[in-house]
C-alpha cells in the first residue's frame, strides 16, 4: 500500500489483492468462503443485483442486513456504486429506525430474504424499500460515506461520516500488522466498529472471519480461531468478562487477543493474562479517527496503560493554560490523524465543541507516562470537584478494583448546590461476597481520605452498551430516583 | 418525620462524619429516647467533620444544610434543631 498521495479506492485495493493473492480468503465463516480472486467479481455481481432493485448512485442507503458476509458484500458494492450508506440496525425499534432514516436523508432501505445465497443472490433476494428525499447534487470531489454512530454513553448517540478516502487512510494505521493476517471480529457487523474493522480488514488483504454457528463460547470461540488458524480475534470486553469463568483453555499463544472500548483495570488484565492468553492488546479508539493508541503484552501493568499512539496518530495532553503538560500530569486528551473526521453529521454545536485549531478533543482526561504511553482517566465531565478538591472517576474505581470482593466499579458524582460534586461509587460483587456498604465505605476512607465515594450502590450488574460502557447517566439517574423517595 | 426519627437521623450522620466521641457517648441512648442532650464539648466536630455531615444529610435524605449553619450551635440537640427548621422550610 503507497505512504502517502491518493489512496486507492476500496475496489482498486481489493483487485490488486485478487492479482497479487488470488487465493487468499477474503471473508469466511462456517458456510461461506470467498477468496480474493472472486471477490472483485462477487462485488460487481452485488452492484448489479442493486442497481437491477433500483438503487441509484449518489444517494444513501440504508442497510438493514445482520450476517456479517452478505453485509459487507452490500456495503463494498455500495462503495464501488459511489453511494453513501448507514446500518440500519436489525435490533432497533421501527420508530427509531425511521427517524434515523429521516434524519439522513435515506433514498432507501435495504434487506436480503432470508435463505437468500449469501455469495450469489439474484435481483430478487434484496427487499429495497424505496423513500421520499431531497434530491442532493454530489460534490465534484464527491467520496461516498459510511455514516457510523458514535457509542452514546455520555449523551445521544451522535452520527460520524466516514468517507470512502478517510477509511482507506485509517488502514493505514494497520500498516504494523503483518501482511497476511487473518482476524476474527465478535461485534456485530452493526455496531459501527465491527463494520468498519471488517472493511478495513479487506482493504489491508486480510481475512475476516465471521462465527455464523454455534453458541458463542469461550470453548467454541478457541476452536474456530485454531480451526481457521487466525492470527488475531477482536473480542469487546464485555463478552471476554462473561466468557472468563468458563474459559479452560488458553488461546495460542501466536494469536492476539485485542479489546477495549472502555477501561480495562489491572486485576482484569491479569485475569485475562492467567487464563486466556498472554498475548493481549488493550486498544484505545474513537469513531472520530479509530484506533489512538494499542496497549501491548509487554505494556501491562498498575497504570492501566492503552500503550503508545498508533502509528500517524498525533496525540497530546494539555492543560487550561500549558498546551503541553509535564509527564505523569493529568490533562485533557487530544488527537488528530489523516484519517480523522472533519466534524458530526447534523451537529455544528458539538462539532465546534469537540473539533477545535485541527485536533479532535473527545472529552477524555489522561497523562503520559515518561515513555509515551497514554493512561486515560475517565471524561472530562466526570471529574469531580468535590468542595474543590479534583477526583477522577479512575482513581476511585482503580481503588475499588483492588478490593477481593468487587467485580466491578463504577465512579460518578452527584450534583450537589453546596459542595459542588459528591463522589459516589456502584459496585458489582463478586458472587457470594458477603460485604456491607459500611465495609466498603470504611475502606475508600482508608484507601482514598478525602477522594473517596460518600456513598456506595450495590447492583446486580452495572447497566453497560453493547461495548461494555458502562452507563454512568443511568446510574446517576437511578440514584436520583432513589434519594427522591428517600427525600425527608 | 417525627423527633425521635429526627434524633436517629442526626445521631447517623454524625457517626458517618466521624464526629469523635459520638459512637460511644454514654449519653447517646438517652438522647436518642429525648431524655438527655449531648454537648459538642464532648465531641470533636472539626471543619471536615462537619462537612461529612452535611454532605450525608444531603445524599441521603435530601436535606441541604451548610457547615456555616452549624457554626453557632453548641449542642446535638440544636443540630437536630437546624436539620429540623431546614425540613420546615
Amino acid at each position: 500500500m503507497e505512504e502517502e498521495g491518493a489512496r486507492p479506492t476500496f475496489f482498486e485495493q481489493i483487485c490488486r489483492t485478487s492479482a497479487d493473492h488470488p487465493e487468499r480468503e477474503a471473508l469466511l465463516s462456517d458456510d461461506d468462503v470467498v477468496t480474493y480472486g472472486e471477490l472483485p467479481q462477487i462485488i460487481t455481481h452485488f452492484e448489479d443485483c442493486l442497481r437491477q432493485a433500483g438503487i441509484r448512485p449518489f444517494t444513501t442507503v440504508g442497510v438493514q442486513i445482520a450476517a456479517d458476509i452478505p453485509h459487507i458484500l452490500v456495503a463494498l458494492a455500495l462503495l464501488k456504486m459511489n453511494c453513501s450508506q448507514a446500518t440500519i440496525a436489525s435490533t432497533d425499534s421501527a420508530s427509531r429506525n425511521e427517524a434515523f432514516a429521516r434524519r439522513l436523508n435515506i433514498a432507501s432501505i435495504l434487506s436480503m430474504k432470508s435463505g437468500a445465497d449469501a455469495l450469489h443472490p439474484t435481483t430478487n433476494d434484496f427487499i429495497v424499500t424505496h423513500r421520499k428525499h431531497d434530491e442532493v447534487n454530489p460534490p465534484p470531489d464527491f467520496s461516498p460515506i459510511v455514516f457510523l454512530t458514535t457509542s452514546g454513553t455520555t449523551k445521544d448517540a451522535r452520527i460520524t461520516p466516514v468517507d470512502e478516502k478517510k477509511l482507506a487512510a485509517n488502514c493505514f494505521q494497520w500498516r504494523s500488522f503483518p501482511a497476511g493476517s487473518r482476524s476474527l471480529w465478535l461485534a456485530p457487523v452493526e455496531q459501527n466498529v465491527g463494520k468498519r474493522t471488517r472493511l478495513m480488514d479487506i482493504y489491508c488483504g486480510f481475512t475476516s472471519a465471521s462465527m455464523t454457528k454455534g453458541p458463542r463460547t469461550w470453548a467454541n470461540i478457541v476452536n474456530f480461531i485454531n480451526r481457521n488458524k487466525l492470527t488475531q480475534a477482536y473480542i469487546p470486553i464485555l463478552d471476554i468478562s462473561g466468557f472468563m469463568h468458563s474459559a479452560a483453555q488458553r488461546l495460542d499463544p501466536s494469536v492476539a487477543l485485542s479489546t477495549g472500548g472502555t477501561r480495562i483495570s489491572w486485576q482484569f488484565r491479569q485475569q485475562i493474562l492467567k487464563k486466556m492468553t498472554g498475548n493481549l492488546y488493550v486498544r484505545y479508539g474513537m469513531t472520530e479517527l479509530y484506533s489512538i493508541a494499542n496497549a501491548r503484552p509487554e505494556d501491562h501493568d498498575e497504570n492501566e496503560t492503552v500503550g503508545l499512539p498508533t502509528m500517524g496518530v498525533d496525540l497530546g495532553v494539555g492543560g487550561k493554560t500549558k498546551k503541553t503538560v509535564a509527564a505523569g500530569q493529568i490533562g485533557e486528551i487530544r488527537m488528530k490523524a489523516e484519517g480523522m473526521i472533519d466534524g458530526y453529521y447534523d451537529d455544528p454545536i458539538e462539532t465546534a465543541a469537540k473539533f477545535r485549531n485541527d485536533w479532535f478533543y473527545p472529552g477524555d482526561l489522561g497523562s503520559l507516562t515518561k515513555d509515551g504511553q497514554l493512561v486515560v482517566h475517565g471524561r472530562a465531565d466526570d471529574m469531580m470537584i468535590l468542595n474543590g478538591i479534583n477526583i477522577y472517576p479512575s482513581e476511585v474505581e482503580r481503588a475499588f478494583d483492588a478490593h477481593p470482593n468487587v467485580a466491578a466499579s463504577a465512579a460518578f458524582p452527584v450534583k450537589s448546590r453546596i459542595h459542588g460534586e459528591i463522589p459516589v461509587v456502584a459496585l458489582e460483587l463478586k458472587l457470594g461476597s458477603q460485604i456491607t456498604e459500611a465495609e466498603l465505605l470504611a475502606y475508600a476512607r482508608e484507601k482514598l481520605g478525602m477522594r473517596g465515594p460518600r456513598k456506595i450502590m450495590l447492583l446486580d450488574k452495572l447497566p453497560r452498551n453493547a461495548l461494555g460502557k458502562v452507563l454512568k447517566t443511568e446510574l446517576a439517574d437511578k440514584l436520583n430516583r432513589t434519594n427522591e423517595r428517600n427525600k425527608t | 418525620m417525627n423527633a425521635a426519627e429526627l434524633r436517629k437521623m442526626v445521631v447517623d450522620a454524625l457517626t458517618h462524619a466521624n464526629a469523635v466521641g459520638i459512637s460511644d457517648h454514654p449519653s447517646r441512648e438517652a438522647f436518642l429516647e429525648g431524655q438527655e442532650d449531648i454537648s459538642l464539648d464532648d465531641l470533636e466536630i472539626d471543619s471536615l467533620a462537619a462537612m461529612e455531615f452535611c454532605i450525608y444529610l444531603e445524599l441521603n435524605h435530601g436535606i441541604e444544610i451548610t457547615p456555616d449553619e452549624l457554626e453557632e450551635v453548641i449542642s446535638v440537640e440544636e443540630i437536630a434543631g437546624v436539620v429540623r427548621k431546614c425540613i420546615s422550610d
